[in-house]
């Protein structure tokens, strides 16, 4: 809801004094309805529902650098690109790689994206106004003092286009994430000579978010079931005895987990079967196709 | 038949203050189905882990084939199935945590390949490899946890109380897989509080108490000691008891077997002369 009345409030400021003000009224309302639909709370919603949809991808069998590079080389172009509407296109592209060909359900990667365009948003709308002496600018408001704020044609451009840079390089990392599981990840930064001991503590940090969230859960209902979150005080007192209770337990854990690595003849070093698939011509032929038409638009745009 | 592994004399204590394993002296023979037995705390699986050399004996010896082993010769040869298989699970697909193992023996990538299938094809677990283990049931993850240790071709395996945590047709399915390593000719040793399993399963029991093998013989003999029985902490499986109510109230007929399934159990009251 929040995301959805800041998206409303982003736009018609983004675009006041550039649009008819009955459209732009329109436009920002029917962004504002879009994003809350989407994004509306559901009881099946998990924390881990990225690794769920990066399970279940259709693209999950991609070659996971040539994701990671692709998405890479595309971010690169969409900030290095002084023209808003090349973050727009690889917003727009993204949405339809995760949603159309990935499989995504189209309101759990709205939802994906939610989070991290909050702030996004939030830093944009501080570009977006500014703080001035004079009342100027397409938009004044009388601030607090003898100072207002204003949001100028300047301004407004200064926002579009980090907005859409953002938005853009957003939309880039949540398709890599709802696509390519962790494990992937990982494989695929050790193909890129990623430091041993960073893959080896990615792999083990990865494994014991399930493991502690387990443990935090059932000791969560545990405490629950015995009246130990009934009122604030009874709350706060309750939660310090499980995270003190769950430093423990994981350091066990973590000890029984090190036997159990060290019985299968460790010896200082994770390694895993190597399984990314080779690319596909045709993965790799879209890819490309994806790069050089937005590297395109950018050159174009700039001319 | 050849002794695979033999204990001569070996303590372990934790910290130096608790004595987990005062002077255990015992031969493991290849193809042989052991049920160690015991309480909470007896010593049963230090003394798995220091089969497995993950525990070194502050005293004492372990042979291997008949050599002296050091601890990475018994962590080849001798795998350990842990009881929470969420405490072995490392990596985040079936594939690359049945590799785990084997690539640690630093085996070329096409072994590690064919190890891996031939381990989840034993288990059932085709279609698995690129399944993250934290959503799997944990009849699922038992068996990945199994898959680990057959992809290093151990010569023993041996099982930290595998039944615990697993409902009873998961409980059927690892029994069925247990026989079936046998067969293929694998040592089994497992630790076990349920003693119908245990009964069922194994020919030979060792009993710990208090870090000391007090009972090491056939698992028939093992539960026919009230006393031994008594000073482990257990009980008489169902129906060796049934077995032994059948022979007090029958003294007249010669009930030659004990059974072990409730099929046995039917083929001894058919025997019965009323």
């Amino acid at each position: 809801m929040i995301n959805a009345a800041l998206a409303s409030l982003f736009i018609w400021l983004l675009y006041y004094g550039r649009l008819q003000s009955l459209l732009l009224g329109a436009i920002s309302i029917a962004v504002g309805f879009t994003i809350a639909v989407l994004t509306r709370h559901s009881h099946n919603d998990s924390y881990l529902h990225i690794d769920i949809m990066a399970q279940i991808s259709k693209l999950s069998s991609v070659n996971p650098a040539l994701k990671l590079w692709s998405c890479l080389a595309l971010m690169a172009i969409c900030t290095a690109s002084k023209s808003p509407a090349v973050g727009a296109c690889l917003f727009i592209a993204m949405a339809f790689v995760s949603v159309g060909i990935g499989g995504q359900k189209a309101r759990y990667y709205a939802k994906t994206l939610a989070f991290p365009v909050l702030f996004l948003l939030l830093s944009c709308l501080a570009l977006l106004v500014e703080k001035s002496a004079m009342p100027l600018g397409v938009l004044c408001f009388k601030g607090f003092g003898s100072s207002y704020l204003v949001v100028t044609k300047s301004s407004q451009r200064t926002a579009e286009l980090a907005a859409a840079r953002a938005l853009g390089s957003a939309s880039c990392l949540i398709t890599l994430a709802v696509s390519t599981s962790i494990s992937d990840l990982i494989s695929a930064l050790k193909q890129a000579k990623c430091p041993s001991a960073l893959i080896d503590l990615a792999y083990l940090i990865y494994r014991y978010i399930f493991v502690i969230l387990s443990m935090f859960e059932s000791m969560g209902s545990a405490a629950r079931s015995r009246l130990g979150y009934k009122d604030m005080p009874t709350s706060i007192k309750t939660t310090g005895i499980l995270y003190a209770s769950l430093l423990a337990r994981s350091y066990r854990n973590a000890e029984a987990n090190f036997k159990a690595m060290e019985s299968r003849c460790y010896s200082g070093g994770i390694s895993f079967i190597e399984s990314a698939s080779e690319p596909k011509a045709q993965h790799s032929a879209f890819a490309a196709g994806l790069i050089v038409s937005l590297a395109a638009l950018a050159v174009f745009l700039q001319q | 038949m050849n002794e695979l592994l033999r204990l001569d004399n070996v303590f372990y204590s934790y910290d130096d203050l608790y004595p987990a394993l005062k002077g255990v002296s015992l031969q493991i023979f290849e193809g042989e189905k052991i049920a160690a037995l015991g309480s909470n705390g007896a010593g049963k699986s230090t003394f798995f882990l220091c089969c497995n050399g993950v525990l070194t004996p502050q005293r004492g010896k372990i042979y291997l084939n008949g050599a002296q082993a050091a601890p990475k010769q018994l962590r080849q040869a001798v795998g350990l199935v842990f009881q929470d298989p969420d405490s072995q699970i490392i990596a985040g697909t079936v594939e690359n945590e049945v590799s785990f193992g084997p690539m640690n023996m630093r085996l070329q990538q096409d072994e590690v390949r064919e190890r891996i299938t031939s381990a989840l094809e034993r288990m059932n677990l085709q279609g698995y490899e690129k399944r993250a283990p934290h959503y799997l049931s944990g009849g699922e993850k038992k068996r990945v946890s199994i898959a680990d240790i057959l992809a290093m071709k151990p010569v023993v395996m041996l099982f930290d109380e595998p039944t615990a945590s697993l409902d009873p047709m998961n409980t059927q399915m690892l029994e069925t897989a247990l026989n079936e390593l046998s067969d293929s000719g694998i040592t089994l040793v497992v630790s076990t509080h349920d003693v119908d399993f245990a009964y069922r399963f194994a020919t030979r029991g060792i009993v710990f108490s208090e870090g000391e093998v007090i009972a090491d013989s056939s698992i028939e003999d093992v539960f026919s000691s009230s006393a031994i029985v008594a000073k482990a902490g257990l009980r008489k499986p169902l129906l060796y008891e049934a077995a032994e109510l059948l022979r007090e109230r029958f003294p007249n007929t010669a009930l030659e077997f004990y059974p072990k399934h409730i099929g046995d159990f039917n083929e001894l009251l058919a025997s019965i002369v009323y």
